[in-house]
């Protein structure tokens, strides 16, 4: 059973966070939580969603698992207006998502998700952990677009380091320790990351302020974030470039 | 209902039927990977369908602990498709789809899997196969192609030649196929007489995996399938039976008997008249016998033309009287006794069929441009429209727009490979003057 009611807003911030990696997923439902655990179709990145109750203005759900194809999610999206509160019910006789914005009423089919992976959360060690603005990420990112499609991310005892390497040009965003509201990092630490990934997974953090980052050496970096005014949190992992021989 | 050919794939490279020879080369390759980067970083692997070739390269990430990224013929295949997943695998470390994370330096790989490769086609797959290429030069991942027909993909991409090492997949001996479809219904329970089981074998050609379809729909709602239950199912083999009637027609010299031999065959005329064209010759020596024989089909294909024309398919019994009973009847000499071989015509067609589909295609839509049939536009329209395309810049830029012409089509009208550069420059020229970043008319250079 699954039955909510929730403003389009807080419904885009969930779509566009996990469509940064996957056209379709599924999501797993729990009596005071929903959660979604993908990994992209190039094997390079996850997601780890879970989203409270509270974030709704209504929900109720048994244990189960719903799969949906998040463009027409979007559809839905496109038709509500600001503030509008769209009501979501599963249809379990026909198996479909029944989609309530304004007068309209949208019948959706479900993806089947036996193909679907349910991937863990790996443990990775990552020594480095910084709490940075959005804002510094997103000006930082712009900045590297028109140099590379990769980006290195640092970090040192002093700060926080964007930097992108193109063949001719080179940019870099600095942010020393006191721009960050938190820096643990006792030795530099670096990795690499394609740029368009990391721009998406940037571009969908639409209401936090801040995000967690944590970095290691040729390492996977994990991006921390809360959702929904925090009725919600994400993860974001990313895999390293492949170190050159 | 699971497939069976899907559920029984071999786990471990070990468990894979067949080539030995090209399995240990493939192995070899994986191995290099594990401590460096082998010269050529990807491999192709050629062979028929359903011989394991997908199978192989699935084993090979599981015996090797390696995550894996499969590009498939359903799904689009594009120059941005393959950038956005082949690509960006090749180029990152990997989390597996259970969510764990291999690491390059620490011999986690993943293997990056386009089957079908050599069915990339039309607008739909544009620039695939030069993102591919582009690919496999940068990639810190093993990458595996797999293909029916290396031809087809070294055409487009002469490239692929040097930088993958080609690996040979052929069709598993009979004894191999048994070996498979025994494994397959040992783990489903299934008990098989030997008849059936050399019968699908045989039947197969060496295709593990229609064979194991085949035994699927067999085995559907029993325990045990005896050989009985192969004529229940109106299995046979199509050719036997066309090899039986021919040695009526060519050999028995009997009107009857020739005649009689068509009654149970599943093949209509239109098509025992090439069976019959191919082994006529071989067959009747003689070239007096020769003659008449050759005489005798002329006549049967007359029938089949006005049943074409006319549609009227009552005349074909008139088809089928000349080519069996008649040609039975022209030979008064013995006969060569030779083997009966398939249509070469059929062959040859089937060979051209990519081609002629995308003329077809073409003069479809020339077709529907000019207002005339298909026919008329091979006629009238595709040699003037040649000539101007190949002579006039802004003519095919315009052409290419309006017609909505594939990579296909343009290859075809230019005489040109599919990945040639201009093949490629007019499609881009094509597609700005669509989104209507430039703008061209067809014949500029008689306007000023």
């Amino acid at each position: 059973m699954f039955s909510a009611k929730i403003r389009s807003e807080v419904l885009k911030e969930i779509t566009d966070v996990i469509s940064t990696l996957v056209d379709e997923a599924k999501f797993n439902l729990a009596a005071d939580s929903l959660t979604v655990r993908a990994v992209d179709p190039a094997h390079v990145a996850m997601v780890d969603m879970t989203i409270g109750k509270d974030a709704f203005e209504d929900f109720k759900a048994d244990e189960g698992e719903l799969g949906l194809d998040l463009d027409k999610i979007k559809e839905v999206l496109r038709l509500a207006r600001a503030g509008d509160v769209i009501s979501l019910e599963h249809d379990e006789d026909r198996n479909r998502l029944v989609v309530r914005v304004g007068n309209i009423t949208r019948h959706m089919a479900l993806v089947d998700t036996a193909g679907m992976s349910d991937p863990k959360v790996p443990n990775l060690d990552l020594p480095a952990k910084l709490v940075v603005r959005t804002d510094e990420l997103r000006q930082g990112i712009k900045a590297s677009e028109s140099v590379s499609d990769h980006i290195a991310l640092l970090a040192t005892p002093d700060g926080f380091e964007m930097v992108s390497e193109g063949d001719a040009d080179s940019v870099r965003l600095d942010l020393p320790k006191d721009l960050l509201d938190e820096l643990q990092s006792k030795e530099k630490v670096r990795s690499l990351f394609p740029l368009d990934y990391f721009s998406n997974m940037v571009k969908a953090l639409s209401s936090a302020k801040t995000v967690t980052i944590f970095l290691g050496n040729d390492y996977p970096v994990r991006i921390e974030f809360g959702l929904a005014g925090d009725a919600g949190n994400a993860t974001f992992l990313l895999a390293p470039r492949i170190e050159s021989e | 209902m699971l497939d069976w050919a899907e559920k029984h794939r071999p786990k471990s490279l070990r468990e894979v039927a067949g080539n030995p020879a090209a399995v240990r080369q493939l192995e070899a390759w994986a191995k290099v990977w594990e401590t460096g980067r082998p010269k050529k970083r990807a491999v192709v692997l050629v062979g028929d369908p359903g011989i394991g070739k997908t199978s192989a390269a699935l084993a090979l990430a599981a015996d090797f602990g390696w995550g894996l990224i499969e590009m498939n013929a359903s799904d689009k295949r594009n120059k941005a498709a393959v950038h956005e997943v082949a690509t960006r695998g090749a180029l990152y470390e990997t989390f597996t789809d259970d969510g764990e994370f291999l690491r390059r330096r620490d011999g986690g790989l993943k293997l990056i899997i386009l089957d079908e490769a050599d069915n990339l086609f039309g607008r739909e797959d544009y620039g695939g196969i030069g993102a591919i290429a582009e690919t496999i030069r940068k990639t810190g991942q093993p990458i595996v192609l797999v293909v029916n027909d290396y031809y087809e993909l070294t055409r487009r991409s002469s490239a692929l030649k040097r930088l993958a090492l080609k690996i040979v997949f052929r069709r598993p001996r009979h004894a191999t196929v048994a070996r498979v479809l025994r494994g397959v219904a040992a783990a489903e329970g299934i008990r098989l007489d030997e008849e059936v089981l050399t019968y699908l074998a045989e039947r197969s050609g060496g295709d593990l995996r229609s064979a194991i379809n085949d035994l699927q729909a067999l085995a559907a709602g029993r325990e045990v399938v005896r050989e009985e239950d192969l004529l229940a199912l109106g299995y046979r083999d199509e050719h036997t039976e066309v090899f039986q009637a021919l040695e009526a027609i060519l050999r028995s010299g009997d009107l009857d008997a020739a005649r009689k031999s068509t009654f149970t065959l599943d093949e209509d005329p239109e098509r025992l008249i090439l069976w019959i064209d191919e082994n006529l010759p071989r067959e009747y020596w003689n070239p007096e016998d020769l003659d008449r024989g050759i005489h005798a089909l002329a006549r049967a294909d007359e029938f089949l033309g006005r049943v074409r024309r006319s549609q009227r398919y009552a005349l074909w019994k008139y088809a089928s009287d000349w080519m069996t009973g008649g040609v039975a009847v022209a030979r008064e000499g013995s006969s060569a006794g030779s083997q009966y071989r398939f249509p070469l015509w059929l062959v040859k067609m089937s060979r051209s069929r990519y081609r002629r589909a995308t003329a077809d295609s073409l003069l479809g839509k020339m077709g529907d441009a000019y207002h005339v049939s298909r026919r008329r536009a091979r006629l009238t329209v595709l040699p003037m429209f040649a000539h101007l395309f190949q002579t006039e810049e802004p003519f095919r830029f315009f052409q290419t727009a309006r017609l909505d012409l594939g990579a296909r089509e343009v290859a075809y009208v230019l005489g040109q490979k599919q990945d040639s550069k201009a093949v490629r420059r007019i499609l881009e020229g094509a597609e700005s003057l669509r989104r209507g970043e430039s703008t061209v008319t067809p014949f500029s250079r008689f306007e000023s």
